[in-house]
C-alpha cells in the first residue's frame, strides 16, 4: 500500500508542480504573483470544451486552437488590466486577484448551471502499473509537458536574449527601456506565454479531473504552497516542492483519513514558507 | 384689529381643517386599502398572486440539484398558472441562487421574508437548509418540501417544516437493507464526504449492515469535489470489499467509479447508494457501469426514466431529466396540490393544520402516495434502482417504507 501511496502522491504533486511553474513563470518574467493564472486556464479549459460540443472539433484540434487563443485572452488581459495606470507588483497582484473573480463570475454565469462536465480525453484512459498502482498515459504525458515546461522556461530564460531582455525588464522596467529595450512587447510576450502556459494546464486539469468554474480552486492553495517550497524563482525547486507536497497529502490520505488535512498541510506549508522565506517574498514583490 | 383678528380665526379654521383632512384621509385609507387587499388572507397572497419563495445553489460546487430541482418546479408552476392558476391566483415563483453558501441562503431567506413577503419558502441544500429552517420557524414562514433530506429537517417535527421524501439516512438504511438481503451479507466498505449531514445515514448504514450479518470494514472520509480519488481507491484495495456504500455526489461518486477502474479494483458484490447515486452526473463521470452492479433507494419511488415521468420531461423537453428533475416536478405538483386544497383564503395556520394533519393521499402516474404523517414526512415509500443499459431504471416493483 506504501508503494502505491507514494506513487499516487507523485503524480498528484506534479500537478501542482505544474501549477506552481506557471505561477512562477510570470513572477519570472514580470515580477507579478497572478492569482488568476490557475483561473485562466479554467476559462481557456471551457473555451476548448465549446469548440469540441459545440465547434464539433475533434480534441486534439481543440487543445492546438487553445494555444493562440490562450495567448490572445493573455494580450489582452495585459493591455486591458495590467498596462493601464502605474501600479508596483503588489497592485498587479491585486488586479489579479480581480481578474480571478472576474474569470469565475463569468464562467459561472456562462456555464456554471451544468457543471462539473466531463472533459474529453486526448489519450486512452490505460496506462500500467507502478507499484501496484495504475498511472495512465495522460497522466504521463502531464508529467512530461511539467518537466518539457520547465527545460524550455529555464532555456529561454538563460540561454537565449529573449530571456536575457525578459530578466532585464523584470530586474529594472525603467533602465531596460533606457537601454533601448522595448519593454512593453517583452511584457506582452510574457503575459502571452504566460497565459499559453495557464491553458494547457487547465486543459490538462480538466481531463485529469472535471471541468467546472471552482475547478482549480483546491489547487490553488497547493500550488502556492509548492511554489514558496521551491524558492519562488526556481521552475525545479517548485516542481520538487509540488512533489513533496502530493506525498504528503496522499500519506495523510490513505493513513490518516483525513482528507482536509491536505488543505491544512498546504496552508501550513505556505505559513512555514513565507516565514522562512520572507526575504526571498520580500525581493519578488520589490523587483 | 378686527381684520387681523378675522384673518387669524381663518387661519385657525384652515389649520383645523387641513388637520382634519389628515386626520379623515388617515382614517379611510386604511379601509381603502383593506377594500383593495381584502383576498389578501395573509402574507404573500394577494387577489391574484401567491408568492412562493426559493433559495438553492443554482450555481457552486454542484449546482445540477439547483438548476432540476427549481428548473422544474418552476414549469409545473408555469404550467399551474397557464390554466389559470390556483383558485384564480397565480403563482409568483421568486427563485434566488445561494450558490450553496450558508451565508448566502441566508440572506437570500431574508430577502424572500422580509421584502418579498413571500407566503411559503422551499430550498434545495442539505448544507444550506438548516440554517434556513430556523430563520424561518422564527419568522413563521411555512418551509415546504426542500430538498434536503438530513435529519435535524423533521426530528423533531417542527410547526411549518415538512418533508416531502425519506431522509437520507432512512434511504441509508433501505438500500443497504435491500442489498444485503439479495445479494447475502459481507464486508461493506462507507465512502463518505466528510460533512455532518453524512454521519446519520453512515451510522443507519453500519447498524443495518451490522444487524444483517455483514462487517462495516471500513469508513472513509472524502471531501465534496475531491481533487483526486487515487488515494481512496488504494484504501478501498486494501479492504476488498463485498460491498461500497457510497454517500456523496453524484459525480464524485462517479469519479470514484472512474478511478477504480482505472486501477483495476472492483467490488465483490454491489454499489449501494442513496438517491443521490441515482443520477445521470454519476453515470456521466463514471462512463460505462456494467448492469446489476449499482443500486440506488429512490425516495418516493421517483425514477426519471420510467415511461410515467414523461409527462414531467415533457415540460422542460430541451433539459435531460435527472433525479433532482423530478424531484422537483413532485415538488412543485405538491405545492400545487396543498394550496389548491386551502380554498380561496389560504393562511400559513391552515396550511400547517392541514399538511400536519389531513392531507393526502395524493399520489401522481410517477410518483408513490403521499399524506400527512405526525413525523412530517409526507412519503415514507421507497424504490430501488440499478444501472441497466447505461441508464438508471428501476429494479423492482417493491415499496419500502422508510424506518
Amino acid at each position: 500500500m506504501l508503494g502505491a501511496t507514494l506513487v499516487n502522491g507523485v503524480v498528484v504533486g506534479l500537478m501542482y508542480g505544474l501549477l506552481a511553474m506557471a505561477l512562477i513563470l510570470l513572477l519570472q518574467t514580470t515580477g507579478t504573483f497572478n492569482f488568476a493564472q490557475g483561473d485562466l486556464g479554467m476559462l481557456v479549459a471551457f473555451i476548448s470544451y465549446v469548440l469540441i460540443t459545440s465547434g464539433k472539433l475533434a480534441v486534439g484540434w481543440a487543445v492546438l486552437a487553445a494555444l493562440p487563443i490562450s495567448a490572445g485572452i493573455g494580450t489582452l488581459l495585459y493591455f486591458m488590466v495590467i498596462r493601464p495606470g502605474t501600479a508596483d507588483s503588489t497592485e498587479l497582484s491585486l488586479r489579479s486577484l480581480g481578474m480571478l473573480v472576474l474569470f469565475v463570475a463569468v464562467a459561472q454565469r456562462l456555464w456554471g448551471t451544468n457543471a462539473p462536465y466531463t472533459f474529453p480525453k486526448l489519450l486512452p484512459d490505460s496506462g500500467f502499473a507502478l507499484f501496484n498502482f495504475n498511472v495512465t498515459y495522460l497522466q504521463v504525458a502531464t508529467l512530461v509537458f511539467t518537466l518539457a515546461l520547465a527545460l524550455v522556461v529555464a532555456a529561454v530564460l538563460h540561454k537565449t536574449r529573449v530571456g536575457l531582455l525578459i530578466r532585464a525588464v523584470r530586474a529594472n522596467r525603467e533602465a531596460a527601456a533606457e537601454l533601448g529595450v522595448n519593454v512593453m512587447l517583452i511584457e506582452v510576450a510574457a503575459w502571452a506565454a504566460a497565459a499559453v502556459v495557464s491553458g494547457v494546464v487547465g486543459i490538462l486539469f480538466a481531463m485529469l479531473n472535471f471541468l467546472a468554474p471552482v475547478m482549480m480552486a483546491p489547487f490553488l492553495l497547493s500550488a502556492f504552497a509548492a511554489a514558496m517550497l521551491g524558492g519562488l524563482y526556481s521552475m525545479s525547486g517548485a516542481l520538487a516542492g509540488g512533489v513533496l507536497l502530493g506525498l504528503v497529502q496522499s500519506v495523510s490520505s490513505v493513513y490518516l483519513n483525513q482528507p482536509e488535512w491536505t488543505s491544512l498541510i498546504a496552508f501550513f506549508i505556505l505559513l512555514a514558507g513565507l516565514l522562512l522565506r520572507r526575504d526571498a517574498a520580500r525581493a519578488s514583490v520589490s523587483t | 384689529m378686527d381684520s387681523s383678528h378675522h384673518s387669524e380665526v381663518r387661519a385657525i379654521a384652515r389649520a383645523w381643517a387641513g388637520a382634519c383632512a389628515i386626520a379623515c384621509a388617515a382614517l379611510v385609507a386604511p379601509s381603502a386599502a383593506w377594500a383593495q387587499d381584502a383576498d389578501a388572507s395573509d402574507i404573500g397572497i394577494t387577489k391574484d398572486k401567491i408568492k412562493i419563495g426559493m433559495t438553492g445553489g443554482i450555481t457552486g460546487p454542484y449546482p445540477m440539484s439547483g438548476r432540476q430541482f427549481t428548473g422544474f418546479m418552476k414549469r409545473i408552476f408555469d404550467k399551474t398558472n397557464a390554466a389559470g392558476g390556483i383558485n384564480g391566483r397565480k403563482i409568483d415563483f421568486i427563485v434566488m441562487d445561494d450558490g450553496a453558501d450558508g451565508k448566502r441562503a441566508i440572506d437570500n431567506a431574508q430577502a424572500l421574508v422580509r421584502d418579498e413577503k413571500v407566503f411559503i419558502m422551499s430550498s434545495v441544500g442539505t448544507v444550506t437548509t438548516p440554517g434556513i429552517m430556523r430563520l424561518l420557524e422564527s419568522q413563521k414562514v411555512p418551509l415546504l418540501f426542500p430538498l434536503a433530506l438530513f435529519n435535524d429537517l423533521i426530528s423533531p417535527p417542527k410547526n411549518g417544516v415538512y418533508a416531502f421524501l425519506p431522509l437520507y439516512s432512512q434511504q441509508s438504511n433501505a438500500i443497504v437493507e435491500w442489498g444485503l438481503r439479495k445479494f447475502g451479507p459481507g464486508k461493506v466498505a462507507v465512502i463518505r464526504a466528510n460533512a455532518p449531514v453524512w454521519d446519520p445515514p453512515t451510522e443507519s448504514a453500519s447498524k443495518k449492515a451490522k444487524e444483517l450479518g455483514g462487517e462495516v470494514v471500513g469508513v472513509i472520509n472524502t471531501e465534496y469535489s475531491q481533487k483526486e480519488w487515487g488515494s481512496v481507491v488504494i484504501r478501498i484495495k486494501e479492504m476488498a470489499p463485498d460491498y461500497l456504500m457510497v454517500l456523496t455526489t453524484a459525480p464524485d461518486e462517479g469519479r470514484l467509479y472512474a478511478e477504480m477502474k482505472r486501477q483495476g479494483v472492483a467490488v465483490k458484490k454491489a454499489i449501494l447508494g442513496t438517491a443521490t447515486l441515482a443520477d445521470q452526473a454519476f453515470l456521466d463521470a463514471a462512463g460505462p457501469v456494467p448492469d446489476g452492479l449499482v443500486f440506488a433507494s429512490v425516495p418516493g419511488t421517483l425514477i426519471q426514466t420510467a415511461p410515467e415521468a414523461k409527462v414531467c420531461q415533457d415540460l422542460w423537453p430541451e433539459e435531460t431529466m435527472g433525479v433532482y428533475g423530478i424531484e422537483g416536478c413532485a415538488a412543485g405538483e405538491l405545492i400545487v396540490e396543498s394550496l389548491r386544497k386551502l380554498g380561496p383564503r389560504p393562511t400559513r395556520v391552515a396550511l400547517n393544520a392541514m399538511l400536519s394533519k389531513n392531507f393526502g393521499p395524493f399520489k401522481l402516474p410517477y410518483t408513490g402516495v403521499f399524506k400527512s404523517s405526525p413525523d412530517h414526512l409526507l412519503t415514507h415509500g421507497m424504490g430501488i434502482a440499478t444501472v441497466t443499459g447505461g441508464k438508471f431504471v428501476s429494479a423492482t416493483n417493491e415499496v419500502f417504507e422508510a424506518k
